[in-house]
């Protein structure tokens, strides 16, 4: 009698400990524990920093996007990034027109010298000097500004590989904290390798070679005896093969891996709930319940740490790819208006450009993609795993 | 690698460019002509400079050099005879007694081994054990190396010899 008398205690003990767990505490209380117990700062602040050169925009911090989403609020007004974007689009305008007004200086000057010298020498020796002395200028400007945008996309590559350093691990605790461990264990290596293998071949492999084959290009535009043209061929084409390359490689790796830990996960977190369902007996689906209650609020921690990556992606990556838009469009511009003054080598040589700028804009934009598509890759398959 | 494409692409713009000032200088004619076709000729070596080197120096690379990489064959000889060198030292340490031990090599086939035991140790077989040693690590006739031994023990450095 006794020791029944015992048991029944210890059962309602139990009861009492556990319930409140589950029951009392609201998802609020329990994500704010949470989110005081992981270190968010070292990534709020390389946010800030890296988005320090646009200082109109705010990319939200992890806790200002749970609280937004607590309180069903939208985390990220997009008009501040809109205006932003405008407001680039006009400077870039004028900086880069004022590029563009010389070069057509330069090129009306060039056919002025090439109908003079016309009339006065017959032989066209001299014709050739005046277009060479003119498109040489003209290179010198375009090969500075072609500079400029190589080192913007170094930058932001830097960046972008920064950002990836200080989000992943994060990420990954989280993920880990929901109860998604062998997506966890899948991702973590995956995401390192791949975040520093597509950095490193773009750096110093893919970058180089366009920049070699715009410059043999040029070369050929400007002393158009002895072309090397298809060399300047054969060198894009290699660096934009192991681009494209690279990408399909990591795009079947992530969306497999990412594929095959959610179910892992999924089979495991299923079970375990079904495990202390049925056989503890008094208190089991008070526990599986407050499982499922902290693994649901990590998931929302996980995924505004996501939501902070992705968006901070979006916002390094649109401002140069404006401004390297706009520079090709007005090299195309420069092109459709130079051809009718009938200077050979000119209307060529900003063809040339704009195409360099063209693939500038594509590599950037598909490393860019890379990165965007593994945060939000990762992010769907360990949501997946689902409770 | 990156930096060989650069000198390659280097090369073979300023060829470019030196061609295109001969085309400027040289007067209309033949001469002309000729000069464009040797120029044409000497950018398409300067284009297949790299793979023809590559090529030369994978057939005449011995295989142990292949092993190493660039350097000599006497660097690959020195790292054989060090190794083989570790080797005796090894099996030397093996031996009783004996706290260290440091071989070097003279010349063909003579050695001196600085040995270091605990205490009194027949230097005689000591020395046989040594040569075995080396004649196991080198693949010679043990009678064929020669091995000059210096052994020193406690006793004898606590006690100076008059």
């Amino acid at each position: 009698m006794r020791k029944h008398f015992w048991v029944v205690m210890l059962a309602i003990g139990m009861i009492g400990f556990f319930s409140p767990v589950a029951f009392a505490q609201s998802i609020n209380t329990l994500v704010q524990r949470q989110q005081q117990n992981i270190n968010t700062q070292s990534l709020d602040h390389q946010v800030s920093q890296l988005v320090n050169p646009y200082p109109q925009i705010h990319v939200p911090t992890v806790s200002e996007i749970v609280f937004a989403l607590l309180h069903h609020r939208n985390p990220f007004p997009l008009n501040t990034l809109f205006s932003a974007i405008t407001q680039a689009v006009g400077g870039d305008l004028a900086q880069e027109g004022r590029v563009l007004g010389i070069i057509f200086l330069l090129s009306v000057l060039a056919a002025l010298l090439s109908r003079l010298s016309d009339s006065v020498d017959q032989s066209g020796n001299l014709a050739d000097l005046a277009q060479m002395a003119v498109v040489s200028a003209l290179i010198l400007i375009a090969l500075h500004s072609f500079g400029v945008a190589l080192a913007m996309v170094h930058h932001l590559l830097t960046d972008i590989v920064h950002l990836m350093e200080s989000l992943i691990p994060l990420l990954i605790v989280l993920m880990a904290g929901s109860g998604e461990v062998a997506s966890a264990g899948i991702f973590h290596p995956i995401m390192m390798l791949t975040v520093n293998l597509v950095a490193v071949l773009t750096r110093s492999w893919v970058l180089p070679l366009v920049l070699l084959a715009t410059i043999v290009d040029l070369v050929g535009h400007w002393l158009p005896n002895f072309s090397i043209k298809n060399l300047a061929l054969l060198l894009r084409q290699t660096g934009l093969t192991l681009l494209g390359g690279l990408m399909t490689l990591f795009l079947g790796v992530m969306a497999v891996e990412g594929s095959a830990g959610a179910v892992a996960d999924g089979v495991s977190l299923r079970t375990g709930k079904f495990l202390a369902n049925t056989f503890v007996p008094v208190v089991g689906k008070a526990f599986s319940d407050a499982m499922e209650a902290v693994f649901g609020s990590s998931m929302l921690l996980k995924n505004a740490v996501s939501v902070v990556g992705a968006l901070t992606i979006i916002v390094l990556v649109a401002f140069p790819l404006i401004k390297l838009f706009i520079m090709m469009i007005l090299y195309r511009l420069g092109a459709a208006a130079t051809e009718p003054l009938g200077v050979q080598g000119v209307n060529k040589t900003l063809e040339t450009m704009a195409t360099a700028m063209g693939w500038l804009l594509a590599i950037t934009g598909s490393v860019a993609l890379m990165f965007f598509l593994m945060i939000t890759v990762v992010l769907t398959a360990s949501n997946g795993a689902g409770l | 690698m990156m930096t060989l494409i650069g000198h390659w692409v280097k090369s073979l713009i300023i060829i470019v460019l030196l061609g295109n000032l001969a085309q400027f200088v040289l007067p209309k004619g033949d001469l002309k002509r000729y000069a464009g076709l040797i120029i044409g000729l000497v950018l398409l070596l300067a284009m297949i400079a790299p793979a023809w080197g590559l090529i030369h120096r994978l057939e005449n690379q011995p295989a142990s050099m292949r092993l190493l990489g660039p350097g000599s064959s006497g660097n690959f000889q020195a790292v054989v005879q060090q190794e083989q060198i570790g080797q005796a030292e090894a099996m030397v340490l093996n031996y009783p007694q004996v706290v260290s031990c440091h071989i070097t090599y003279n010349n063909s086939d003579h050695y001196t081994a600085d040995v270091k035991t605990r205490s009194l140790v027949s230097s005689e077989t000591l020395k046989t054990y040594i040569m075995a040693a080396l004649a196991v690590s080198t693949g010679r006739n043990q009678n064929q190396v020669k091995v000059r031994v210096v052994v020193e023990h406690p006793s004898s450095s606590k006690k100076p010899s008059p």
